[in-house]
Formats: C-alpha cells, structure tokens, sequence
C-alpha cells in the first residue's frame, strides 16, 4: 500500500517537475537553456549523498546489533546511490560541455563526486567478492562506515588542491523564486522517488535471502 | 601497549628472518623508477619527481601492505592471536607499526636511490617529515583493508580497490607538500593537516571497527 502512494506520489511529482522546468521557469540569462539541467542535476547529487548516508547509519546499526535486515538496507541506498552517482556525473557532463567548453574538469565538486563513485563501487565489488552472508554484512558495513568517513577529507583535499580551471559560479546571488520552485520540487519528486526504490530494492533482498536461506540443505536430510 | 610491541616485534623479527617481502617491494619500487625513467626521460622525471614518488609508493605500498596478514594466514596463526588474551585493537597497532617500520624503510632507500640515480637531492628534512605523516596514513587505512581483503575471492583486488580512492588526500597532500619540500618553500600547514586529520580518523576508526574486520 505504502509502495502504491509513493509510486503515484513520486510519478505526479516528477511530471509537475518537468512542466515546471521546460514551461515554467524562467531561461537564465547566461547560460541559457542547458541551465535547466541544474534542476536534475541537484537532486540527483542530494539522493546520492543521502544514499551514502543512510548506508552509513544502516551499517552502524549493523554492526551495533546485527541484525540482517540493517544490511539489507544499507547495501540497497548503496546500490541506488552508486547510480544516482552515476546520473551526477552524467549530467554534470552534459552541463559542463557547453558552458565549460570541456566534457570534464577537475573541479572540487566534480572530483569530490568521482572519488565518492569510486569508493562505494569498492563497496559493491567487494561485497560481491564474499559469499557468506553474515560475512558479507560485516565487512560491508566496514567500508560503508570508512568510506563516509573519508569523504569530508577527500572533499578537503581536492578543494585545496591547485586546479587548472577557475572555480566555477554557478550564481551569483542566490536563485530566483521561480527557479528556487522548482528546485525544490525537483528535489521532493526526487526525494520520494529515492524512498520507492530503497523500499522496492529491499524488500527484494529481502526476498533473494530468503530464498538463499532456502536453497541451503537443512540438518535432517 | 606492551603487547602492541611484542606483537610488531614478533613481525618485524619474522620478516628479518625471511626477508620475503619488503625486499621484494623495494625492488619493485626501483625497478619503477627505471621504467620511468625510459618512459619519461630524467630530465623530466626531476621535474615530476613529487608525483613519480609517490604514485610508486602508493602502489609499493599496496603490494606491500597486501601481505600484512600473510604469515597469519599461512599457518592460521590469527585464530591463535584471537584466542590469546590480547585485545583487537592490539593486533590492529602491531601490525600498523610494523607496517609503519617496513614501508617508511622502502621508502628512505627509494629516496637514497632515487638522489643517487638523477642527481637530485631528495634527502631533506621536509621530505621525513612528509614520509613520516603519510606513511602513517598509508599503513593504518591499509592494514584495516587488508584484515577486510583476507578470505574473499580475489584478495588481491581488494585492497586496490579500497586504498586508492580512500587515500587519494593523502597522495594529493603528499605529492603538493613535497613539490613544495623540492622547490625550497615551507610545507603549508593546511597540507600537513589533511595527512594528519586523515591519519587521527583511521586509527580512531580502525580502532573501533577493526575487531569486527578479524572476526570469524
């Protein structure tokens, strides 16, 4: 039931999103229409920062109380952030071509985003890597507690770090109320979107262990 | 405290004895050298000398760091430490200081060779002091990986998979101090910070995750 609402929820959302961005808002005076991307491009770097902080949380309460089902959750926001991560450096590229001239520059936030991609598609491999379930949620939980912690580090480094390219503004000033509107509804269509996968993604590993529990022989046979 | 030092004496008493992998790394990281040197020239290897160094010691390190727990493994002696009245966290320490000791020497001969074969002083103060703080990070995120890599498939894969990304503050810290260290300037202070914020985070949690890394 829960699943039904979100999915009409976020579906309504996400289709008042697109009106507002291609009829709605207004065109930025300097970059033009390409700019309309940002309205994408933000919420899909919030629900990938969100993602890895729920695996964190979830891989926290993990080890605190193992329990199977933290991991579950912990590696579904891992899943889904690693490509929601993906959508961000996408659209980061296809934004950044016009504009910046160049498919790629390595700017903070650009490379900050690489290194947070690499580090949770470490987490995926490597969870890939063990087979023993309980095993499995230990270690994962490990790296999915690290590799957050690492990032405001990473973030630190590479803001620090001498690039050949002028940091990048992309406003001066603050938004516009409009534009400030549909940013934020982007952000809620993409926001609960995220909810409906986590608890679909989930479920189903719920599902894939249970059957996996099945498969295994039991004592009496 | 004492048994972290009895501990990294065990390792470090072991590995003299065997001399199995820290000479085998050092190797590696000169013959890295020459191969940059044909790939590149000395001319301009002199110029990127910061970035040769540490991407060598970066990878040395992994090979390196890979092998932590390899005379552990051999013999299944780490369910023998479990067992023992010794806590996690001790095990974890020994092998970051042992590690510390076998790394921080492959990388001093590395600089020695390295000033000897381009005629470019290395051998400064700065550069220890460099070494020193990113040698503790290298080895305290890298010994928590390798406890991690142990009994999965394709161990060795895991530890590069890890370690590079989560140490790249800690090569871009190194490699910017040490330009820095080269061309005559003070190490900027921010620079240091990074390596030592990144070194206090892994050991404060190495410390508390560690025990769960080791499990069985």
């Amino acid at each position: 039931m829960g699943k039904k609402i979100l999915a009409v929820l976020s579906a309504i959302l996400i289709i008042v999103s697109l009106c507002l961005i291609f009829i709605y808002v207004p065109t930025e005076a300097q970059m033009g229409v390409i700019q309309r991307i940002f309205y994408w491009h933000v919420p899909v770097a919030w629900v990938g920062l969100l993602a890895f902080f729920i695996t964190f949380i979830a891989s926290i309460l993990y080890l605190l109380k193992r329990e199977i089902k933290w991991d579950h959750l912990a590696s579904a926001a891992a899943e889904i952030g690693v490509i929601f991560t993906t959508l961000l450096l996408i659209t980061g590229s296809i934004w950044a071509k016009p504009i910046w001239g160049v498919w790629w520059t390595w700017d903070t936030r650009l490379t900050t985003s690489l290194i947070l991609w690499f580090i949770y598609i470490a987490y995926l491999i490597i969870r890939s890597y063990i087979v023993e379930n309980e095993r499995r949620a230990r270690i994962g939980a490990i790296i999915g507690i690290v590799g957050f912690l690492d990032v405001p580090i990473v973030a630190l480094a590479i803001n620090l770090w001498p690039t050949q390219h002028p940091s990048a503004v992309i406003f001066e000033g603050g938004l516009e109320p409009p534009m400030l509107l549909t940013l934020l509804v982007s952000i809620t269509a993409f926001t609960v979107f995220f909810a409906l996968l986590l608890i679909i993604r989930k479920e189903l590993k719920e599902i894939e262990y249970e059957v996996e529990g099945l498969k295994q022989p039991t004592e009496e046979e | 405290m004492k048994q972290i030092l009895i501990l990294a004496k065990k390792d470090i008493l072991l590995e003299f004895r065997g001399k199995e992998i820290t000479f085998s790394v050092l190797i590696f990281a000169i013959l890295a050298l020459i191969i940059f040197n044909f790939s590149l020239g000395s001319e301009d290897i002199k110029r990127l000398a910061p970035g040769i160094l540490w991407a060598i010691f970066s990878f040395a390190g992994i090979l390196h760091m890979d092998h932590t727990f390899a005379p552990e493994k051999a013999d299944d002696t780490l369910e023998g430490l479990r067992t023992c009245p010794i806590a996690p966290e001790a095990i974890y320490f020994s092998k970051v200081l042992s590690g510390f000791f076998f790394m921080f020497a492959i990388e001093i001969i590395t600089f020695i060779i390295f000033s000897v074969l381009f005629n470019l002083n290395v051998l400064i103060p700065q550069i220890f002091l460099v070494s020193l703080l990113a040698t503790i990070g290298f080895v305290s995120a890298g010994t928590l990986f390798a406890a991690i890599a142990l009994n999965t498939r394709a161990q060795e894969l895991v530890l590069p998979l890890l370690f590079l990304p989560t140490a790249t503050p800690l090569i871009i810290a190194a490699v910017t101090t040490t330009t820095e260290a080269l061309s005559g300037k003070p190490l900027s202070v921010s620079w240091l910070g990074i390596m030592l914020a990144f070194d206090i985070l892994f050991l404060a949690v190495s410390y508390i995750v560690f025990e769960y890394a080791i499990e069985e």
